[in-house]
């Protein structure tokens, strides 16, 4: 082996049998219910919640394509993105996630969409919105394991290629996940972002001083483009698109399936608000590392053009970082992308046996144990329909992964359509089955259609009508529609709501 | 105070917050305080900082227990 292989090859070695003995030791009690397997029981304290929640939501965009971003628009990528996530991800988890949690488990739901199915008394939209959740996540998973394979080639010269490389990635997060179902991908999620946090944090600190210090490393960017410590104010910088990319990524990160189901498993309302605390905290110390690694590396490596400069992370790691600390930031790529993977593999797994399947007798209608045999089969179905999602992420990936990559970039917007489902779905009585089909249907319809008029999958983060983003506009459609379509119709069954809304 | 008082001022501070994230009007130097921070990276960890007081202000008086 190329001895400079052998600290990434062992940290490696060692992540992956972290990850696989937490899995294992999630096992016993992940067999116990669906609900255990599906939400870790309801019972995770803040400390894990958190990480389960701030490493899910973290992807390996973070790490290497912040800095690429950073390299060309400097200082302002983290004024455009940080600040109003810190404050929109806690509302949102106010406005929509907690009352989520309190209905899901009265309904007894385990799954976002069997919670709106639940709620609205309707299947047909359960298996709309797991339609929509779907379309959505697939291209997301996909890109990771794109990710995750070009880091393993790219680690490795080409030693583990990017076939062997994706799969592996794929079929770990699959066996821990599998195997321990909620729990496990939990308390993998601590370990993983324990390690990224911690790299960027070194990083952070270990890089300037590499080059010379704080302040000379800083002088450097100054003297190699001064405009790098402003926002300039062209393409997302411009007022209409800062306002409403602001908008959607405040938005987005509740409507995945992946980030709400996992408030569902929150212990209690004040782990939930514990974790709103910490989350502008966390996101200072993930993004600023981030940031500040484009802009140091804008003046190292001048010259990189467009998507090259994604490679600014590993350059600059590989050059001002100690071989083994290094190795630890490339193994912390991996693990921002399997700490989103799993959760996606099993939200997605649980709804595909869940809301889908479940009408065949492959899932359970009594998830707190009131049936035994049908808790036990809901586990296995999970199980199963986990392993049907890998290997569907992985069919797509080796076939159009390239194509992809816009698909995913429509995708991260695309979930906004979806929040005024979520949040009327749980706050207003009034909202009926019909208010939210036509939220989600013409909130999508408008999206697409501002994209289509935009030229095409590549116009999600380009100005559409009178400037704002395509986003903006679907999410007005599904506000406007959402209301309009519940105020037009019949209210809903009231014995219904106030099982829903706890009267 | 009670707990409509409450939800007001943290409505009123929300705003106020997306208001000033929202500060075209903000004039833009490549000044480096302390000769390596960046002006603005300060301005923006300050509105951070700000955020999390809000959020502790809100968990504390707003969100209210539940179920």
């Amino acid at each position: 082996m190329d001895p400079a292989l052998v600290p990434f090859t062992v940290a490696l070695v060692v992540y992956v049998l972290v990850v696989l003995t937490v899995g294992l030791l999630a096992t016993r009690r992940a067999a116990s219910s669906a609900e255990e397997y599906f939400l870790a029981g309801r019972g995770l304290g803040t400390a894990v919640l958190f990480m389960a929640l701030f490493g899910t939501n973290c992807t390996a965009f973070v790490l290497v394509g912040v800095p690429g971003q950073a390299y060309h628009d400097g200082v302002g990528v983290f004024g455009v993105n940080a600040p109003i996530v810190a404050l929109g991800i806690p509302l949102t988890f106010w406005a929509i996630g907690s009352p989520a949690r309190r209905m899901a488990r009265r309904l007894g739901a385990l799954t976002p969409a069997e919670l709106y199915a639940r709620r609205f008394g309707s299947r047909g939209l359960g298996r709309l919105l797991f339609t929509v959740f779907t379309l959505y996540t697939l291209p997301y998973m996909v890109t990771a394991v794109d990710g995750a394979a070009k880091t393993l080639a790219s680690v490795t010269d080409g030693a583990v290629g990017e076939s062997v490389g994706g799969l592996s990635v794929l079929a770990v997060a699959l066996l821990y996940t599998s195997l321990g179902g909620m729990r496990a991908t939990a308390w993998t999620n601590v370990v993983q972002g324990v390690l990224f946090m911690a790299f960027m944090l070194v990083a952070c600190i270990w890089i300037p001083r590499s080059m010379g210090g704080l302040t000379v490393a800083m002088e450097k960017v100054r003297a190699h483009d001064e405009n790098l410590l402003i926002v300039h104010g062209g393409g997302l910088f411009a007022p209409r698109a800062w306002t409403s990319w602001g908008l959607a990524i405040s938005l987005t990160v509740i409507a995945f399936p992946h980030m709400l189901v996992r408030i569902f498993t929150a212990r209690s309302e004040e782990s939930l608000k514990r974790v709103c605390r910490l989350y502008p905290i966390a996101l200072v110390l993930l993004w600023l590392p981030a940031v500040m690694i484009g802009v140091w590396g804008a003046a190292e490596f001048p010259g990189l053009e467009g998507r090259a400069s994604d490679r600014v992370f590993s350059l600059m790691i590989t050059e001002h970082l100690p071989a083994w600390v290094a190795a630890c930031g490339f193994l912390a790529v991996l693990a921002a992308v399997m700490s989103t993977l799993d959760g996606q593999l099993l939200t997605l797994g649980s709804m595909l046996s869940r809301d889908v399947m479940k009408e065949r007798g492959t899932g359970s209608e009594h998830p707190t144990g009131a049936d035994s045999t049908g808790d036990r089969l809901g586990v296995t179905s999970g199980r199963v329909f986990g392993v049907v999602v890998a290997l569907v992420v992985y069919v797509l990936w080796r076939a159009a992964a390239h194509s992809i990559f816009q698909v995913a970039s429509v995708a991260f917007s695309g979930y906004v359509t979806l929040a005024p489902t979520l949040f009327f779905g749980v706050r207003w009585r009034r909202f009926t089955i019909a208010g939210a089909t036509a939220s989600i249907l013409l909130g999508n319809a408008v999206y697409f259609l501002c994209l289509y008029q935009g030229g095409g999958m590549g116009a999600a983060m380009r100005p559409s009508w009178l400037g704002f983003l395509p986003v903006f506009w679907g999410f007005v459609a599904a506000v406007v529609a959402g209301v309009a379509g519940s105020l037009l119709s019949a209210p809903g069954d009231l014995q219904r709501q106030r099982a829903a809304f706890g009267d | 105070m009670s707990s409509r008082a409450h939800s007001r001022i943290a409505l009123v501070l929300a705003l106020l917050l997306v208001a000033m994230h929202l500060d075209f009007w903000r004039p833009q130097r490549p000044l480096l305080v302390f000769g390596w921070l960046p002006e603005e990276l300060l301005w923006r960890l300050g509105w951070m900082g700000a955020a999390l007081l809000f959020l502790c202000y809100f968990c504390a008086f707003v969100w209210r227990e539940e179920g």
